[in-house]
């Protein structure tokens, strides 16, 4: 496992404008410090006393990372039944955001109301279950440091294994799996009827879609980008959601402008797919 | 992705999503091109945060009851964790290393522990015999460092002994497998602890008051 001294010392290889390395570096080493020590004042493990300040509803109620740490605890003292309660405490403070997302992600896949219910909980259950299995692995130390910043990391990976295994993952991972529902995706290719009884070969240029893209609210960009493979969604972020040239783009990403115009092509040529249905709703 | 390029990850983006809550619009290109090593996973996850987590309400210091359907799902989830093979905890091949780990120095670890360094350091070379080791010291460490009690026991290379022994019970006779004497013959805890230069004497007095009470 690296050791988070190494893993601070490559965060810290570079400084983003708007934060101050040493500043932050002083801060975190505060933070730390506040948290060990609030976590060495706690009562004894397992007492009244002890429950009673981790089950505390105030406004200085503990710090989830705390908790992460009183989990690890529980499990060197093997005690199932305190590191449940742990958990217990954890997913009700954390409840509203989880259920506010489970609901976000389950609206995009446009289902019936009764399907979406019961996928609510599919997703919910799976997010728990990945929870506790990242607060029990000790090595998982940033945890212990940011615990909303890691809960956000594992809804994504929630988000992207749920919707894997629902088929609605757009990967070339899924395309090779029999489970993936292409069919709305491939009759876009298909001949189209026309009023007029002809079949029409149906053929989007890939400026069209860069039209549509651009034509795309902006906020819902990054819903679109996901779906694309890693190594085209740096650039088209960078251009549809920085405004930024592909020559810049270029110059960030240390690649040639040839590769961002090829990563562009490809990423244009899956958004095409994606963005028809709309162009349709937009134009007829 | 790797469990150590992960955390890479989660603290270069940890910083982005601290600029956006504070209200700031940070441009990605400044992420990208300090980290373009790490530029496909940071792009992944600034989309999706901005897909999805911009504007999840924060959590709550209330304890809200829960429906039962969400209460199922995390029974549900634990049923599943507990069903799977159990996380004993590591091994602890070096004190300082694991400290290190948790970010805690050598001073800082004898600072809390009630020691000075120069005991520590016998303590981390098996320099100490280990069943005159105080349990209280045992449960301490453990604590600190969030191993297991009998990871730590496990170190000192003494069998688990019982949490809570009784004061007329007669001293156990433990079995020091590991001991790795530096520089001859291991000594006693309450040698250590009157050898020390570096202890103050309020830190002696509470050691020997509570090796008295144990019997060691």
């Amino acid at each position: 496992m690296l050791c988070l001294v190494e893993v601070a010392d490559i965060v810290k290889e570079g400084s983003t404008p708007s934060v101050d390395d040493d500043d932050g570096d002083i801060e975190l080493v505060k933070r730390r410090k506040g948290l060990a020590d609030r976590y060495d004042a706690l009562p004894a493990y397992g007492s009244v006393a002890y429950w009673k300040e981790i089950e505390a509803c105030v406004e200085e109620a503990l710090p989830l990372e705390l908790l992460v740490r009183c989990v690890r605890e529980a499990m060197g003292r093997e005690d199932d039944i305190g590191r449940k309660r742990l958990f217990e405490v954890i997913f009700r403070r954390t409840h509203s955001a989880n259920e506010y997302w489970a609901n976000n992600v389950i609206k995009t896949m446009n289902l019936r109301v009764e399907e979406q219910s019961v996928l609510v909980g599919d997703l919910y259950a799976d997010l728990c279950e990945c929870v506790m299995r990242a607060l029990i692995d000790r090595d998982r130390l940033f945890w212990e440091e940011s615990f909303q910043h890691c809960l956000s990391f594992e809804r994504r990976h929630v988000f992207r294994t749920f919707m894997t295994r629902e088929g609605r993952w757009n990967s070339e991972a899924k395309k090779k799996t029999a489970r993936i529902p292409r069919a709305l995706v491939d009759s876009l290719d298909q001949p189209r009827q026309q009023s007029t009884g002809d079949l029409i070969e149906v053929h989007i240029e890939d400026e069209t879609a860069q039209r549509d893209l651009l034509a795309v609210e902006h906020s819902d960009l990054p819903r679109l980008i996901l779906d694309l493979p890693d190594k085209l969604k740096a650039v088209v972020l960078l251009i549809f959601w920085e405004g930024r040239t592909e020559k810049d783009t270029a110059m960030v990403l240390g690649i040639t402008d040839r590769t961002v115009r090829n990563r562009l092509r490809d990423a244009l040529e899956i958004l095409r797919h994606k963005l028809e249905p709309e162009r349709e709703v937009l134009y007829g | 992705m790797g469990r150590e390029r992960e955390e890479i990850v989660q603290r270069i983006t940890a910083r982005y999503v601290e600029e956006v809550r504070s209200g700031r619009r940070p441009d990605m290109s400044d992420y990208l091109s300090l980290y373009p090593q790490y530029a496909d996973e940071i792009a992944d996850f600034v989309a999706y945060y901005h897909a999805f987590e911009v504007g999840l309400p924060f959590e709550t210091h209330s304890m809200p009851v829960l429906s039962g359907q969400f209460q199922g799902a995390i029974n549900t989830a634990w049923e599943r964790v507990l069903s799977s093979p159990r996380q004993t905890g590591g091994t602890i091949i070096s004190l300082l290393e694991t400290a290190a780990k948790r970010h805690v120095t050598a001073s800082q670890l004898a600072e809390r522990l009630g020691l000075s360094v120069d005991i520590l350091a016998k303590l981390e070379q098996h320099a100490i015999n280990a069943a005159t080791i105080p349990m209280e010291l045992i449960t301490l460490l453990a604590k600190i460092l969030y191993e297991p009690s009998s990871a730590v026991q496990e170190f000192f290379g003494i069998a688990q002994r019982p949490q809570m022994l009784q004061v007329a019970e007669a001293q156990a006779l433990y079995q020091v497998d590991k001991v790795e004497k530096v520089g001859g013959q291991a000594q006693s805890f309450r040698e250590a602890i009157q050898d020390s230069e570096q202890l103050s004497e309020e830190q002696r007095q509470a050691w020997y008051t509570l090796l008295e009470h144990q019997g060691l």
